[in-house]
């Protein structure tokens, strides 16, 4: 278990029902869901050298199933955990917690996902301040990748 | 029932008639989801109460003419409800309304619509056609910009209008008489414009007001 610093970029997954093809993000992506500890993110630089090495390991990696609507946003650690501090005064830490090879409830085998990271001290889902942090960490987001790999064209 | 297609006349939100290549593209945009087999409703009623000359089952419908004039219906077929809503001259919306929502915008958000009833079905996820249709509602009747539609994992429908520069204006369709928003405005020297809650539909727009989010909403 490691804090992230700040020069340290995430990665979030994010179903098609809050994003659009457009890029834009429902603060609800970025939120504590009920029953969660915290919200589970996947520290880039863990995960391979260049972007493509990024996303490609990650889409390995990731235990649920990708769909093309899905998206991996990027977010900078410090400008999240700043914006959030100005913004709400909370206090929160990226930690890389990193999980195990595993076996799945249905029998699937997980490949260990190093780079697996939980955003502490977000509020608690369904409250006032859960929806606008949300907000304010989807204002964050620098980039967009596509969580499925496209089909490859027939040549 | 019979289909009687050709009698339907489409306006705009000033009550001008499309011209029928116009017409004929957004019947083809509008009426988009017909699993093989699949069934609905025969009849259905608009938010008066009235019963409309359709039978969605069987992709039929009719105009319905009364005192009111002939009615355009539009709408979509889903796992999760018959029908979206309607609109057309003879509205029997409370006098002095008008619709908004152009047919081009109409068309982009059922398609919206469509995509996440489809994902949530996929998915398991619940999808609340009340909140869906207090959606459409909205947008009807005020003269806003197209907002990104989100599914939230409560089934409720959102609606968020953005700018860069961290901007924000969401809205949760609740589905009954309130909706929740939250507001990041701008921030200024003295701190940050920041605001979540409940209000009405009605109060969406007032609200953007006072956030000082008047343009990113709504179309003067």
């Amino acid at each position: 278990m490691k804090d992230l610093t700040a020069s340290d970029d995430v990665l979030r997954h994010v179903k098609g029902t809050l994003i659009t093809d457009k890029g834009s993000i429902s603060g609800e992506a970025f939120e504590r869901r009920a029953g969660e500890d915290a919200p589970s993110y996947d520290h880039k630089q863990s995960l391979g050298t260049t972007v493509e090495e990024q996303v490609a390991e990650l889409r390995r990696a990731f235990r649920k199933k990708l769909s093309s609507t899905h998206r991996f946003a990027e977010l900078n650690v410090g400008e999240v955990v700043q914006a959030l501090l100005a913004d709400r005064k909370l206090g929160t830490r990226f930690v890389l917690d990193g999980l195990p090879e595993e076996q799945g409830p249905d029998g699937t085998k997980y490949v260990a996902q190093p780079s697996h990271t939980l955003h502490w001290g977000m509020p608690e889902f369904g409250t006032d301040e859960s929806r606008l942090a949300g907000e304010v960490i989807a204002s964050q987001v620098r980039a967009l990748f596509l969580a499925k790999e496209p089909a490859k064209e027939p040549e | 029932m019979s289909a009687r297609t050709s009698n339907l006349r489409l306006v705009d939100n000033t009550g001008r008639d499309f011209p029928s290549t116009a017409a004929t593209q957004i019947e083809r945009n509008v009426w988009m989801v017909e699993p093989s087999g699949a069934t609905g409703p025969t009849g259905a009623s608009n938010q008066a109460g009235s019963t409309l000359g359709m039978s969605v089952g069987n992709y039929h419908y009719a105009p319905w003419e009364s005192g009111g004039g002939i009615w355009a219906g539009l709408g979509t077929f889903n796992p999760y409800s018959s029908l979206i809503s309607f609109y057309g001259q003879g509205d029997p919306m409370p006098s002095g309304r008008t619709v908004y929502l152009d047919p081009l915008q109409r068309s982009q958000v059922l398609d919206r619509l469509q995509a996440l009833a489809v994902e949530a079905s996929e998915d398991e996820s619940p999808f609340n056609s009340v909140s869906r249709d207090q959606l459409l509602n909205f947008l009807d009747l005020h003269a806003v910009r197209t907002p990104s539609l989100f599914l939230l994992s409560s089934g409720n429908l959102q609606a968020l209008w953005e700018r860069e520069g961290g901007l924000r204006f969401s809205v949760e369709f609740l589905g009954g008489d309130e909706v929740r928003f939250v507001a990041l405005g701008r921030s200024t020297a003295h701190g940050h414009v920041r605001g979540v809650g409940l209000t009405t539909p009605t109060g969406i727009l007032g609200l953007a007001l006072g956030f000082d989010m008047r343009p990113l909403v709504a179309i003067e």
